[in-house]
């Protein structure tokens, strides 16, 4: 049997994009989406979770915006006083190198209990902004929380292409994954396409697939804070035409929640 | 002889947000001129944001869409339930409408659409140009050769549809009475900057405008753009929705600016001025103050 678990990433990011997730949300096509703590709008998302009563993770961000730590008690990871961005065209995240592991930690802990203060419930699963859970200082941490919660967390990938011994070394440490992920495609956010999205879905292996999705309406606020822009616009209207979901249907693909997930796995293990 | 362009924003008034990326565009991007449908929803929202600034408007002339402006009985043109102009969805709903339509009560809403964007905008629209290329219709062109010549108000150049509204042809005896007439247009028309199949392609973009402007003959050229950002409005009040966020973005890019300069390409407005600008990488990324928690 294969599942999907299709989920929209960026809640909180700005208003127009906490507004198309929820409306694909609503509309059957979006199952799990994850919170941004430090996003322009995460006050705003908080607002439409508790209204909506969404299944919702954690977004933990080390790479963009402020931390919600005070600056100076995780200056390793920072710029002045903003995270240190990534290089992203030769996806050099070697600032990484040098960041303090306790640092790390700190705002990782800050950024989960922001989550439960003001949702009141645990994430439905925990991933991270530019995927950096894959570098081992950062799922470290995650790992700890993920065990002691019983969080699922996502498949930690590189630079949009598997990460072998990040995802060996949460599998035995017993982290509860997704069995695949189909990541976005940064560039083009081409990973939904009407016109192939039934084919895609077919060609999946079995068990349990996570597609990542950044639907979301664009205005000028978006084009300052980040550079994926119309793609999050396309994926949208895509997501919302009606065919889109007719084929997720007719490829006999059972969409789930994160929080289905994790109350399937607790029960087969036993947990 | 250099190749100059007029870069036309098309749509203003149709949404919110639409809206709101023509006026960026224009502010800090290479568009040149803009088009209004008088007769459009957010048209009170587009004259708050043009406010005290100075921009070359034209007038979208529009019969095919949303209501009349005229408060003359419209019966050949409206639908009678709705009020609404009839609907048309094919170019061949288009060639059966004006061939029922009623040429008097064309030309009286044409005035009315006219005198209203004066109204509001307080000054003659800086060229005419019309929805679905109505104005390519001998029906429709009477008049407005008849407004443009009364006030030497440039035309757009007429074009005319077969296989779906983004896929014009020339249209060489509506094009011939303007010039006989002695009317300002183009030598050119592409009624999309990029990929012409915009509803499906999602990739760009700046190709497809080289090859473009490389067919093209030296001369003065219209491009029309669709952009402008997206939200629910949007996405509900037209089919083109992502799609203007794409070229948007695209033609606020400096590299868009330098490609022009590349391949000489002088960008004026319909009066014939060369239009100076900055692009600002800094309108996409430097903002820092939004980042800001």
């Amino acid at each position: 049997m294969r599942k999907l678990i299709i989920c929209a990433d960026d809640f909180g990011m700005t208003e127009g994009v906490n507004e198309g997730i929820l409306l694909a949300y609503k509309s059957g096509v979006v199952s799990d989406t994850s919170l941004l703590t430090n996003g322009l709008a995460t006050s705003n998302a908080v607002k439409i979770i508790k209204q909506n009563k969404m299944s919702v993770g954690l977004h933990i961000n080390l790479t963009s915006y402020s931390p919600l730590s005070p600056v100076n008690k995780v200056k390793t990871l920072c710029k002045g006083n903003r995270f240190h961005t990534p290089d992203l065209a030769n996806w050099d995240f070697s600032f990484l190198n040098k960041a303090n592991p306790k640092e790390i930690e700190r705002e990782i802990y800050a950024q989960f209990n922001f989550f439960r203060n003001k949702l009141g419930f645990l994430p439905s699963h925990i991933n991270s902004h530019k995927c950096e859970h894959g570098d081992p200082s950062i799922y470290k941490v995650i790992e700890k929380i993920a065990i002691k919660f019983n969080i699922p967390i996502r498949i930690p990938y590189w630079n949009f292409k598997p990460n072998y011994a990040a995802e060996a070394e949460l599998r035995r440490a017993g982290v509860i994954m997704p069995d695949n992920l189909a990541p976005v495609d940064f560039y083009e956010g081409l990973n939904i396409d009407l016109n192939t999205i039934d084919v895609f879905v077919k060609s999946l292996p079995e068990g349990v697939t996570e597609i990542v999705s950044m639907p979301g309406f664009v205005d000028e606020k978006l084009l300052s804070v980040t550079q994926y822009q119309w793609q999050r616009a396309r994926t949208l209207a895509i997501m919302l035409e009606p065919q889109f979901k007719e084929k997720l249907k007719k490829a006999n693909m059972k969409l789930i929640s994160f929080n289905d997930f994790r109350t399937e796995k607790i029960k087969e293990l036993k947990l | 002889m250099t190749k100059e362009i007029i870069l036309t924003a098309e749509d203003f008034g149709w949404a919110k947000k639409i809206n709101e990326g023509i006026v960026l565009a224009y502010d800090y991007g290479p568009i040149t001129e803009i088009t209004m449908c008088i007769n459009a929803p957010e048209v009170e929202h587009a004259l708050s944001l043009i406010k005290n600034k100075k921009y070359n408007i034209g007038l979208h002339l529009n019969i095919t869409k949303f209501k009349p402006v005229s408060e003359h009985n419209l019966n050949s043109l409206t639908d009678e339930k709705t009020g609404e102009f009839k609907k048309v969805k094919t170019p061949e709903d288009l060639y059966g409408f004006l061939t029922l339509a009623n040429k008097t009560e064309i030309s009286k809403e044409i005035y009315a659409q006219f005198d209203l964007f004066k109204e509001l905008i307080g000054k003659n629209p800086s060229h005419i140009s019309s929805h679905h290329g109505v104005h390519g219709d001998p029906k429709v062109l009477d008049t407005v050769i008849e407004l443009a010549k009364e006030y030497k108000i440039p035309v757009r150049l007429p074009i005319w549809t077969r296989e779906n509204f983004n896929d014009f042809v020339s249209n060489y005896a509506a094009e011939t009475i303007l010039k006989r007439n002695k009317i300002k247009t183009t030598d050119k028309i592409f009624i999309n900057i990029f990929n012409d199949d915009l509803r499906e392609n999602p990739t760009p973009l700046v190709d497809d405008f080289v090859k473009k402007i490389e067919t093209t003959p030296n001369g003065l050229v219209e491009v029309g753009c669709h952009i402008g950002f997206m939200d629910k409005e949007v996405l509900y009040a037209t089919s083109l929705n992502w799609q203007r966020v794409k070229d948007l973005i695209a033609i606020i890019d400096p590299s868009f600016t330098e490609l022009l300069k590349k391949n000489k390409l002088k960008l004026v407005d319909w009066s014939g001025k060369e239009k100076k600008y900055k692009p600002e990488r800094g309108i996409i990324y430097a903002k820092v103050n939004y980042m800001r928690r």
